[in-house]
């Protein structure tokens, strides 16, 4: 049973690395990265450990992705504020 | 098993949703299916017996980000007939990386050979989860509560019209 | 180079080798450098005179045990050079004859030059000369005899040369130098050989070595080495066939003239062959002797007729060297340096004599359209004349041979020599005896001819008051050099030549003495001398000393047997062709490779610059697209967006868990 629930934490992980990777909207980026912490939030709440630190440790993940989730729209607001878009190929100033 | 079989269908849905999500190019639509799964997850959380974990997984993610994700899709995008769009690049290559990603994970998954004892959070009821979280786990919670502080103040000092600089 | 640290067995003597060497050089770097100081040449000369001091102690004080110094000079990996300072009783002889001569020289020059605008170059070269001549002498290791040998060449040139505005000196000494350096390559292969035998330069080393006979070295080797070096002595000391320069030496100033004749130059050359008498085989010590026979000969044929007197004087002195060279070729290298000291003197007496003769005339007639050294212009000097005179007969005397003469016992031993060669050896050594008894017979006629030409007979182109006696300077200089002519100075029994104390002291010759011979060589040579003089006399009283019609026996003499001529028919004639030739190679062949060399060099650049521009351009410009484009392509990777850069990252973590694992 573990092993079927890693492998549906791995294939969501990989999934949100490709929309992390590859759309364009920084609110998608925003939600493929939720969706990597929830992955491997599976996968801490699946193991557990003896005194079920993995519940503690998915506790504080959930907290860090809110934490998280709040800043990062805050910077996508202020890059559309800043650049009218937040079409992240046309968000290039990186370059030079 | 009643329970295997809610894995298998549970984490199903999950990957489909997710997979909308990936390949919609409809950001509203993609946050509900964002939603879906989410919905799923928690409910990946009950069937493992963390109860807790799993109403606090459907509170602050269904309830909170997705809120914050939406709030974001409307305030970046001149809202009129037409449905917020979005394209995607790279396909190619994240195709190939991500799929490199995912075998190297059921690699490393199939070497590790874990016992198949299912070790949920169902030995923690949420009373003691309570006392352990007021007990040896205070100083985290208490930085955990401060870090969100700091985030609240930090999100609203960024997206504030004002420029700083 | 720290020579002090390096000095053995330094003393007290040494400095004062080193303090007479330096005065000489002193007298040249002062003339050098105050060249407008009238006083200075009066200086020089006291410099000199002190010279000679320091070599009269030298010679005192190294007369039982000779002086020598090894002085580390350089090394060349394992070879360590050495200069061997060494003075012993052959050089402290020659350093006191030099510097005497070369003192009273400089003495006498004070006068002789005192209206001459270059004067002080005068001294300066003498000084120059007189050095050279003394570094010759104090040491023993070929190569610095070497250098100094160079060096007494040099200032020969420039001294012969002294007036370089008349034509005939510079060509004359260029001649000097030329013939000089004819001798001198054999020197340096003499030079080579012993360095290749000995593995040293040094004369004593090469003694010894050849007295314990190593078994590397063969006898041939060294027979032609001490041929090779006798070739240098032959360029230095006049000898068939390169006597030509001497002749022509006389366009220097005469007091010059005297110091060549009489101590440095040619004095080198019979110094060097006594020195390196020792590596001469039997058959190279008769090559010797025959070349030092027909140069005597030869020398005193070509001075039978001459007219001028410097002329006749230069003809003598070659023959008086050949003399030099008969006694080292038939043994009797003691005899060799004898006649060498006595010659020194009595010639040294005669030029300056000469000089004075010529001064004198010269101040009579300042015009030039008398030839002051035409004897035909002289003639009754004797009233005139009559200290330079009397020291001019003594001269004369000695150097016929005319015993209580110091001459006489030179010349005596050396005929001796020949004569005990020629009884033992026979052979070619009859005829070396021969020439060398002729010689006497002509040396006798010449020089009565000389000083009937000069002293006796009627005044020819002169008036009564015009010609002044000497002044002091010159007398003094003069009769000083006639006391060391006289025969009581050398040997206690003038007739005598065993008892010459000279000959005692440093005894090198090869063979025992005998009675018989003795008493013969006497008898003959005072037969031969009666006869020249007879002659002499005769044509003296007829009057036909002077010959009025020139037959080819009198024109043989004059032209010094034609030798110039010859030389320029075989030698200079087809050299100029030969460089004619050359020339015209030069010019239709090499000329024409070398214009054909620079078109295909142009043409050649020409299609390398094309190369250049297409290909190597073209490669380059290539190279900088390929550059560009790899950087246009590679530009996109650095696109500024950062989800490429994530996905790079990711790539790379993929990358290196896949090779960790």
């Amino acid at each position: 049973m573990m092993l079927e629930l890693f492998i549906v934490s791995a294939f969501l992980f990989s999934i949100g690395l490709a929309i992390v990777i590859t759309r364009k909207n920084a609110i998608f980026v925003l939600m493929g990265i939720e969706l990597m912490l929830n992955a491997s939030n599976i996968n801490l709440i699946a193991m557990g450990g003896a005194n079920g630190q993995g519940v503690f440790f998915g506790l504080f993940v959930i907290v860090i992705a809110a934490a998280e989730a709040a800043v990062g729209l805050a910077l996508v607001l202020k890059i559309y504020h800043h650049y009218n878009t937040i079409e992240l190929d046309k968000v290039n100033e990186l370059k030079d | 098993m009643m329970s295997d079989w809610l894995i298998y269908f549970l984490g199903a849905i999950a990957i489909l949703s997710a997979c909308y999500v990936l390949f919609t190019s409809n950001l509203l639509f993609a946050a509900f299916a964002l939603v879906l799964t989410f919905i799923s997850i928690a409910l990946l959380y009950l069937v493992m017996g963390a109860e807790f974990i799993a109403v606090t997984q459907i509170m602050i993610y269904v309830g909170g980000i997705i809120v914050l994700i939406i709030f974001g899709v409307m305030l970046t995008n001149k809202l009129g007939n037409e449905p917020p769009r979005s394209g995607s690049h790279n396909k190619f290559i994240a195709a190939l990386v991500s799929v490199s990603m995912f075998g190297l994970l059921c690699f490393a998954i199939v070497q590790m050979n874990f016992s198949n004892d299912m070790i949920g959070g169902s030995l923690l009821q949420i009373k003691k989860i309570g006392q352990v979280l007021f007990t040896d786990y205070l100083i985290l919670f208490e930085l955990a509560g401060i870090l969100l502080l700091i985030a609240l103040i930090g999100a609203s000092v960024i997206a504030s019209k004002k420029d700083a600089a | 180079m720290q020579t002090t640290t390096l000095i053995t067995n330094w003393d007290f003597n040494g400095y004062w080798l080193l303090v007479m060497l330096a005065l000489p050089l002193l007298s040249l770097g002062m003339n050098v450098a105050f060249s407008k100081n009238e006083r200075l040449p009066i200086l020089s000369s006291a410099l000199l005179f002190a010279s000679t001091f320091i070599a009269l102690f030298l010679l005192y004080s190294t007369w039982n045990s000779s002086l020598k110094f090894n002085l580390n000079w350089f090394s060349i990996g394992s070879n360590s050079y050495t200069i061997t300072l060494l003075v012993d009783r052959i050089s402290g002889l020659m350093l006191f004859v030099v510097t005497f001569i070369s003192a009273l020289v400089h003495w006498f020059s004070v006068d002789y030059m005192r209206d001459d605008a270059g004067r002080n170059r005068y001294f300066a070269l003498l000084g120059l000369f007189t050095f050279s001549m003394l570094g010759i002498l104090v040491t023993s290791n070929l190569l610095i005899i070497f250098m100094f040998w160079e060096l007494v060449g040099l200032s020969s040139y420039l001294l012969i040369g002294y007036w370089f505005n008349k034509e005939s000196a510079a060509a004359a000494s260029k001649k000097a130098f030329i013939v000089n350096r004819i001798g001198d390559i054999g020197f340096v292969i003499g030079l080579a050989i012993a360095w290749f035998n000995f593995q040293s330069f040094d004369l004593l080393v090469i003694q010894e070595s050849l007295n314990s006979s190593l078994p590397g070295v063969t006898v041939n080797l060294i027979s032609i080495c001490g041929l090779m070096l006798f070739l240098g002595a032959m360029g230095k000391s006049a000898q068939f066939p390169l006597q030509v320069w001497l002749p022509d030496a006389m366009e220097g100033p005469t007091p010059v003239s005297a110091l060549i004749h009489a101590a440095t130059m040619v004095a080198a050359g019979v110094y060097l062959i006594i020195r390196v008498s020792f590596l001469l085989s039997s058959d190279a010590l008769l090559v010797v002797a025959v070349t030092g026979a027909i140069t005597a000969f030869m020398g005193a044929y070509a001075a039978l007729f001459q007219n001028d007197i410097k002329k006749v004087l230069a003809f003598s002195t070659i023959s008086q060297l050949g003399y030099m060279i008969i006694g080292v070729g038939v043994g009797a290298s003691d005899a060799a340096f004898f006649h060498l000291l006595t010659h020194a003197f009595f010639k040294a007496g005669l030029f300056l004599g000469a000089g004075a003769i010529i001064y004198a005339i010269h101040k009579a007639y300042p015009s030039d359209d008398v030839d002051a050294q035409d004897m035909r212009n002289m003639g009754k000097l004797k009233s005139a004349m009559p200290v330079t005179f009397s020291a001019y007969l003594v001269f004369s005397l000695a150097l016929i041979g005319i015993p209580f003469t110091s001459g006489f016992l030179s010349k005596e031993s050396i005929l001796l020599g020949s004569m005990h060669a020629a009884s033992t050896q026979g052979g070619l050594y009859w005829l070396v005896a021969g020439l060398g008894f002729l010689s006497v017979i002509l040396t006798s006629f010449y020089v009565v001819r000389m000083l009937a030409l000069v002293f006796f007979g009627t005044r020819r182109n002169s008036n009564e008051k015009a010609i002044k006696e000497s002044s002091v300077t010159f007398k003094i200089v003069l009769l000083t050099l006639a006391v060391g002519s006289i025969g009581f100075v050398w040997s206690y029994n003038p007739f005598s030549v065993d008892s010459s104390w000279i000959l005692n002291s440093i005894n090198l010759r090869k063979y025992a003495q005998t009675e018989l011979p003795h008493l013969l060589t006497s008898v003959l040579s005072l037969i031969c001398i009666s006869v020249g003089a007879g002659v002499a006399l005769l044509g003296h009283k007829r009057d036909r000393l002077v010959p009025k019609n020139r037959s080819a026996v009198i024109a043989l003499s004059l032209n010094n047997w034609y030798l110039d001529d010859i030389y320029q028919f075989i030698i200079i004639t087809p050299f100029k062709a030969l460089t004619r030739f050359l020339k015209q190679i030069e010019i239709k062949v090499l000329d024409r490779v070398v214009h054909l060399m620079a078109v295909s060099t142009a043409v050649l650049s020409h299609v390398i610059g094309w190369l250049d521009r297409h290909i190597v351009d073209g490669f380059v410009s290539a190279s900088v697209y390929v550059v560009g484009r790899t950087g246009i392509l590679t530009k996109s990777i650095q696109g500024g967006k950062v989800q490429s850069y994530i996905l790079l990252a990711i790539l790379g973590l993929i990358i290196i868990i896949f090779l960790v694992i």
